[in-house]
């Protein structure tokens, strides 16, 4: 099946289907759509909370026709590639490398990304506390870090580990310095994410 | 009595304590109890719409399953024993087959990429049907998982009536379209209803087939459940949602119950 050369580079672009027709894969959760959809709009990363959700859900409206596909399952953002189900998905770099290493024709902008937070949580009264910090520890050596970069395609938590990760790999590494690039605050979701999951299945329906 | 104890205690600890807790979840909140879940389910489109889409895709789903099912069920009522069995194993097959592996064959052979539009566009010069991730994927896929079901009903009354009342109808002269139309189809009729409301029972809890090989608005009643327990985390509604769905195939089963009866339909003869 022969791959668009034309593509989308960044949120602006991917809502741009004059230049980019195709049929698009979205996320089915709100938060990182919502984000993308403000940063569509124009609204400058550094800006975008708290977010303005009217202004999200209108700028979803215009894109919606062309969403063919509402992605629940987060290994479809790949297999719905490959597969020609979709042209565009918003996927994540480490499963974007993943499918390229095995033979699988996609690529990924990092002209523009959004960069969702990983936690670890050691739970309150736990009776290997201590273990449980020994590891948290050893997952942020630097070049743990480095080795998780390397391996899964994720930017280190530690700025320091950076130095370690070769420059093949930094290739597929979002530059966090880059102002294009957006990080997702997880603050701001906390008490809002199940009414607006809620409001997002209704309009995703509707 | 005693030997239906290991049997009770297995339902009751492990079926019917369980859906106790539900209920329980969904009548209480964080303030006690309440009936916010179930207001939240009226008061919102959300779980009307998927209510409504459910009963949409289950009925269209029966009835194909029925249409389908039924010249099947009759061939092999019409077959001798020996040959019903060894035909009873087509039916078993996809029986057998665990109906996410089903789900996974369903998308590799309704995909844009997939067989049959690989065949279409390559034999006939068709271009692509779109039959994945859209209403056609999930009523081909449920149909498909509930047609052994249906089958297996119908046979059943197909088989138990008593060939003498066809007999009689032929020697009165009557043609195979007449009698099928004034003997065999009336006594089967039972067996159609019973076998019309299991797929109305199955397909209700439909949960793998929509999320697999439906799109956005073809989530049905279990996939809203998923939703609330696992994106949302909002259990009370989930509940609310699972009783819903427990209550209405409870009514389903009950009519059954009278179907199978034989007093609901039949009648006198």
């Amino acid at each position: 099946m022969k791959r668009q050369s034309k593509h989308p580079r960044t949120f602006a672009e991917l809502w741009d289907v004059k230049r980019f027709p195709g049929r698009r894969g979205f996320r089915t959760r709100i938060s990182e759509t919502m984000e993308m959809a403000l940063l569509a709009d124009g609204v400058e990363p550094a800006k975008l909370y708290p977010l303005d959700i009217e202004r999200g859900f209108k700028s979803l409206d215009r894109i919606k026709p062309h969403v063919t596909n509402w992605i629940a399952q987060t290994p479809q953002t790949i297999t719905l590639i490959q597969n020609n189900e979709v042209d565009f998905t918003y996927a994540y770099s480490g499963r974007v490398l993943a499918a390229r290493r095995s033979g699988v024709s996609i690529d990924f902008s990092f002209d523009q990304t959004i960069n969702p937070m990983e936690y670890l949580a050691v739970p309150k009264g736990s009776r290997n506390k201590d273990a449980a910090m020994r590891f948290l520890d050893f997952t942020l050596r630097p070049d743990r870090q480095a080795h998780f970069a390397e391996t899964l395609a994720y930017v280190p938590a530690k700025s320091a580990a950076l130095n370690l990760v070769s420059a093949e790999s930094k290739k597929y590494l979002p530059d966090l310095t880059n102002p294009n690039n957006a990080i997702l605050n997880d603050e701001w979701w906390a008490d809002r994410l199940v009414e607006l999951e809620k409001r997002f299945m209704e309009w995703q329906l509707v | 009595m005693i030997f239906l104890a290991p049997g009770l205690i297995f339902m009751v600890a492990l079926f019917l304590a369980p859906l106790m807790i539900v209920f329980y979840t969904s009548l209480t909140g964080d303030t006690g109890f309440t009936a916010a879940h179930y207001l939240e389910l009226v008061s919102r489109p959300l779980y009307g719409r998927v209510m409504t889409t459910t009963l949409e895709i289950s009925v269209v789903a029966t009835l194909l399953t029925l249409l389908i099912g039924y010249p099947v069920a009759y061939h092999l009522a019409m077959q001798n024993p020996r040959r019903r069995a060894v035909l009873i194993v087509f039916v078993l097959l996809p029986f057998w087959t665990s109906i996410l592996v089903k789900s996974f064959a369903f998308t590799a052979l309704l995909g844009t990429n997939g067989i049959v539009n690989a065949f279409l566009r390559d034999a006939l010069g068709v271009g692509g049907l779109k039959l994945l991730f859209n209403r056609p994927g999930v009523v081909i896929g449920m149909t498909h998982y509930l047609l052994p079901f249906t089958i297996l009903t119908l046979l059943t009354s197909l088989v138990t009536q008593d060939p003498v009342y066809r007999r009689a109808a032929e020697i009165m002269g009557a043609g195979p379209w007449r009698i099928f139309r004034t003997v065999t189809f009336p006594l089967s009729a039972p067996g159609v209803v019973a076998g019309a409301l299991l797929c109305l029972i199955l397909s209700r809890g439909m949960f793998v087939t929509p999320a697999l090989l439906g799109g956005r608005g073809d989530i049905m009643v279990s996939n809203l459940v998923d939703f609330h327990v696992r994106q949302t985390l909002d259990w009370g509604v989930a509940s609310a949602l699972s009783v819903v769905l427990i209550v209405l195939t409870a009514v389903f089963i009950l009519l059954l119950a009278r179907v199978r009866g034989g007093q609901a339909l039949g009648g006198p003869i």
